[in-house]
């Protein structure tokens, strides 16, 4: 086809129609969008909210506490568990026409389920706010939950840790017997006075070959802390043996370092700490041996130590409970 | 005799500016360069009134301005003249020239490259079919009153909305070859500048497209390709989008019979994966449309068609699915009202007496946009964005006789229309509409030389799915036009206007991302009447030369959160061409 004789040519026009024929849509199978039932739905319980463990749950039996429950929606759900002594909680959230996979082992936000406990359980739905619903489940032992990871201290041993103390140290001690633990009955307190940044430590020795699962890049080390004092911090230390000799000789063997600071809430936090978040300390004697590379086949020793976020002139420290490292998801 | 209108033959302006008488100012003397100069003024007053009952809100509104557009036309040399548009204003608020001002409404610059070629550079006016790149009118008209409808072509005018043209900033090149055999082979091209870069966040968009048609005595072919290009490197780590079409039409007229199809289809690349590019089978978009129609024609007066379409819900044409209002405005006057109460939305009422102010907001659009813009149901939800709504197929039948200039003139228009794919749910929604209007000179049934005109129109849209999950869909919306003209004196006219709309409902509207991916649903429920009425006077000084006095009253109504408001407007227009 030329410009002064623009007879249509048959091979662009029949190629044109092709290709635009396999541009026009057709109806999909699938309907467009969220589910309206979902979303504007009327909510119905095809079978009530229940769970399996009328007469509570043995944690130490392994037990889990699975819920049922049948609506004729497709909703989203949040299933809210709240220990009626301890105060703790977890949520579990989902979406879907009933409950068939929603079970709780014992897990929980910040502080653990206490044993001989009413925990109550909310199901709420997103778009459905009239339609909560409401039961309850007895909890007769504290479940053990060590087997996310390698626990390091719960404090219920005392040879699993030591304690030590400096000059501004003005108390550095367990507590036992108390009910406020975040786990079992014994918990660590400390706390010093002064313009310093060390007010004592939380030492514990860290055997390498219980490591095997924990990796720098896709493990956390998870700590329950409460504090009352103002810019309290705590400064993380994993020592290495980097020599190989056996043992931590300041100058020879590289040592990883990260400092967080603690609100001061008086409530027990979780923190989920990435080991990615240690970085080579280099401050003093200490040296850059294999590279700046945390070395998890060479760890003796972590410190948890009672700092400060400046270094001011006051009073600072926290409560410490079960520590645990944890491979590729938090606590 | 030369318009100034000839540089935009396709525009066919409604108001008069641009097919007004010309003045020469110095043809005579020499050939090159000649000017002629048409224009257009007007005066406006708009005076707004809450009820006695809104005692806390401003009670009063007003708006004045007056002005003047310059159209120019100047021949500069055989192959370039420019045509240009100079306002010159007042908003006659202040008794200095702090409130005046000069603006340059429209340049181009057009000519003849050679006998073949033609070529306009700068603000240049581009449509091609209503499933391309179309303006599509806005809602609320079925054969309004001449009181309404003065304002409406004001609010166009000022929009640069005037017919289906999208007013755009570029150049335009067009090639005619006119064969022996009386046929026509025609190339025409853009390029526009939709958006301007800032270098930071917003980055430059292009717009271009070609129209190659094919001409015969009974055949007409055309091809058409379109791109709407997002360039993301022209801000620090954007993602270039582009949304490509193609399509074709056709159409062949056999006696009396006239058949035209036309389809096409678009392909986008991703906003969420923006890396992707169109042509690249992973991410891409694509959707299609097709539509046929067939039409006949007998007595000279009466025509009647059938027409049948589908578009694809992924069907992307952003230069016919931009709305030439934007619903997410507030309203320019009274926003809130019932004493605080009430935010309310816009009415017909806002859309027609909005202010004009020179870089003031306004609820109207004049930008082509990607994204789908937000719309009222109050006017219904079959069409909201003209042909080319997503996700819709469906049949019609219009059926008219007659034009205004007769003694009468009926158009019946019936559709339905479906969900090409169900939304949210496994059942599709069935769209009805019903529209008629049409006007009857009563004067024609007696001797006499005033005339009387009534006219009107109606449309009823009915949107319907049942389900037993959910409230079914039942949005029902209606939307009434009367309007009659009595000539009391020659010079003198008395003018009757009322617009009644009103919906009553339940409807799901869905939210769409930029990939028109269904995100969400907007559940509503309409039952309201937005009432206007309107009386008044318009004196025609000559020809050229009218002004126009009206009353307006608004009665708002939204039963569902129990609101309701009176307003009231005194407006006064006068226009004059030359």
């Amino acid at each position: 086809m030329t410009l002064l004789n623009p007879s249509p040519n048959p091979w662009i026009l029949s190629r044109s129609l092709v290709i635009i024929l396999a541009f026009v849509g057709c109806a999909k199978e699938e309907p467009l969008g969220p589910d309206l039932s979902g979303l504007y739905g009327e909510l119905e319980l095809l079978t009530a909210f229940s769970n399996n463990s009328p007469n509570g749950v043995h944690f130490e039996a392994n037990e889990k506490v699975e819920f049922s429950a049948d609506f004729n929606l497709e909703v989203d759900y949040t299933l809210s568990l709240t220990g009626q002594s301890s105060g703790a909680k977890y949520s579990i959230s989902g979406k879907g026409a009933n409950l068939s996979d929603v079970s709780w082992g014992g897990d929980c936000d910040d502080v653990f389920f206490g044993p001989m406990e009413w925990v109550h359980c909310v199901l709420e739905f997103d778009d459905h706010p009239q339609s909560t619903q409401l039961d309850s489940v007895f909890v007769w032992e504290q479940p053990d939950l060590s087997f996310k990871g390698v626990l390091l201290t719960s404090f219920e041993d005392p040879s699993a840790f030591s304690l030590t103390s400096g000059d501004f140290t003005e108390y550095l001690e367990t507590v036992n017997n108390a009910p406020d633990a975040v786990e079992g009955s014994t918990y660590m307190t400390g706390f010093g006075s002064g313009p310093a940044t060390w007010f004592g430590a939380l030492r514990i020795t860290m055997d390498p070959a219980t490591l095997s699962n924990i990796t720098v890049a896709d493990s956390f080390l998870n700590l329950h802390l409460r504090s009352e004092f103002e810019g309290s911090a705590t400064v993380i230390k994993v020592f290495e043996d980097s020599n190989d000799d056996g043992i931590i000789n300041s100058g020879d063997d590289e040592v990883f370092t990260t400092k967080v600071p603690i609100a001061a809430d008086g409530q027990w936090q979780r923190m989920n700490l990435p080991l990615s978040d240690l970085s080579l300390d280099l401050s003093g004697n200490n040296v850059a041996v294999n590279g700046g590379l945390l070395d998890l086949d060479n760890i003796l020793r972590l410190d948890i130590t009672i700092s400060q976020v400046g270094t001011a002139d006051g009073t600072f420290g926290f409560d410490a409970d079960y520590i645990i490292l944890t491979p590729d998801e938090p606590f | 005799m030369i318009s100034v209108s000839r540089s935009n033959h396709r525009s066919s302006p409604r108001l008069p500016l641009l097919s007004l008488g010309i003045i020469f100012l110095n043809s005579a003397i020499c050939q090159f360069p000649q000017f002629e100069l048409g224009g257009y003024s007007r005066g406006v007053t708009n005076v707004g009134y809450l009820s006695n009952e809104d005692s806390v809100s401003r009670d009063i509104d007003v708006e004045s301005h007056a002005l003047i557009d310059l159209a120019i036309r100047g021949r500069l040399t055989p192959k370039a003249e420019v045509y240009s548009e100079l306002r010159l204003g007042t908003n006659l608020a202040l008794f200095d020239t702090s409130a005046s001002y000069a603006q340059l409404r429209r340049i181009v610059i057009s000519g003849q490259i050679t006998k073949i070629w033609h070529y306009e550079i700068g603000d240049i006016d581009v449509s091609w079919t209503p499933f391309t790149i179309w303006n599509n009118n806005a809602e609320g008209n079925v054969g309004e009153s001449e009181l309404f409808a003065q304002w409406r072509e004001l609010q166009d005018y000022e929009n640069f909305s005037e017919g289906n043209q999208w007013r755009l900033k570029g150049a335009k090149f067009q090639g005619l070859w006119t064969l022996g055999d009386s046929s026509i082979f025609k190339i025409s091209n853009f390029i526009s500048r939709i958006q301007a870069s800032d270098e930071i966040i917003r980055p430059e968009v292009l717009m271009g497209g070609v129209e190659i048609n094919i001409t015969k005595p009974k055949i007409d072919l055309a091809i058409r390709a379109q791109d709407f290009a997002v360039l993301g490197n022209t801000v620090p780590g954007g993602s270039s989008l582009n949304v490509a079409a193609l399509s074709a039409d056709f159409s062949l007229s056999i006696a009396s019979v006239l058949i035209r199809g036309e389809a096409g289809g678009s392909f986008s690349s991703s906003a969420a994966n923006p890396s992707s590019s169109p042509f690249d089978n992973g991410n891409n978009i694509r959707g299609g449309f097709w539509d046929i129609q067939g039409s006949t024609f007998w007595s000279n007066k009466w025509s009647a068609t059938v027409e049948a379409h589908s578009v694809a819900d992924t069907y992307i044409s952003p230069a016919s699915q931009s709305k030439r209002i934007r619903f997410n405005q507030v309203p320019s006057s009274f926003a809130q009202i019932n004493n605080g109460n009430w935010n309310r939305d816009l009415s017909q009422g806002d859309l027609l007496t909005s202010s004009y102010l020179p870089r003031g907001e306004r609820p109207w659009n004049q930008l082509v946009q990607r994204e789908l813009m937000s719309y009222d149901a109050r006017y219904g939800t079959a069409s909201p964005y003209g042909k080319s709504t997503p996700n819709r197929r469906g049949i019609s039948l219009q059926i008219a006789r007659g034009s205004i200039g007769e003694r009468w003139s009926l158009k019946l228009v019936s559709s339905i229309q479906q969900d090409l794919t169900p939304e949210g749910v496994s059942r599709r929604r069935c769209y009805t509409n019903y529209e008629t209007k049409g006007h009857f000179a009563l004067s024609s049934l007696w001797e006499g030389k005033r005339k009387l005109i009534i006219n009107g129109g109606c449309r009823l849209q009915n949107v319907r799915r049942d389900n037993n999950l959910i409230d079914p869909v039942n949005l029902k919306t209606r939307l009434f036009d009367i309007g009659g003209h009595w000539e009391i004196i020659e010079s003198i006219s008395l003018l009757y206007g009322a617009k009644f709309i009103n919906a009553r409902g339940t409807e799901y509207l869905a939210e769409r991302d930029v990939d028109f991916v269904i995100t969400d649903f907007d559940r509503i429920v309409l039952d309201l009447d937005d009432k206007i009425q309107a009386i008044g006077l318009k004196w025609s000084l000559n020809d050229n030369t009218q002004a126009t006095i009206q009353w307006q009253h608004w009665a708002l109504d939204n039963y569902s959160i129990n609101q309701s408001a009176v307003i009231s407007r005194v407006l006064f227009l006068f226009t004059t061409t030359f």
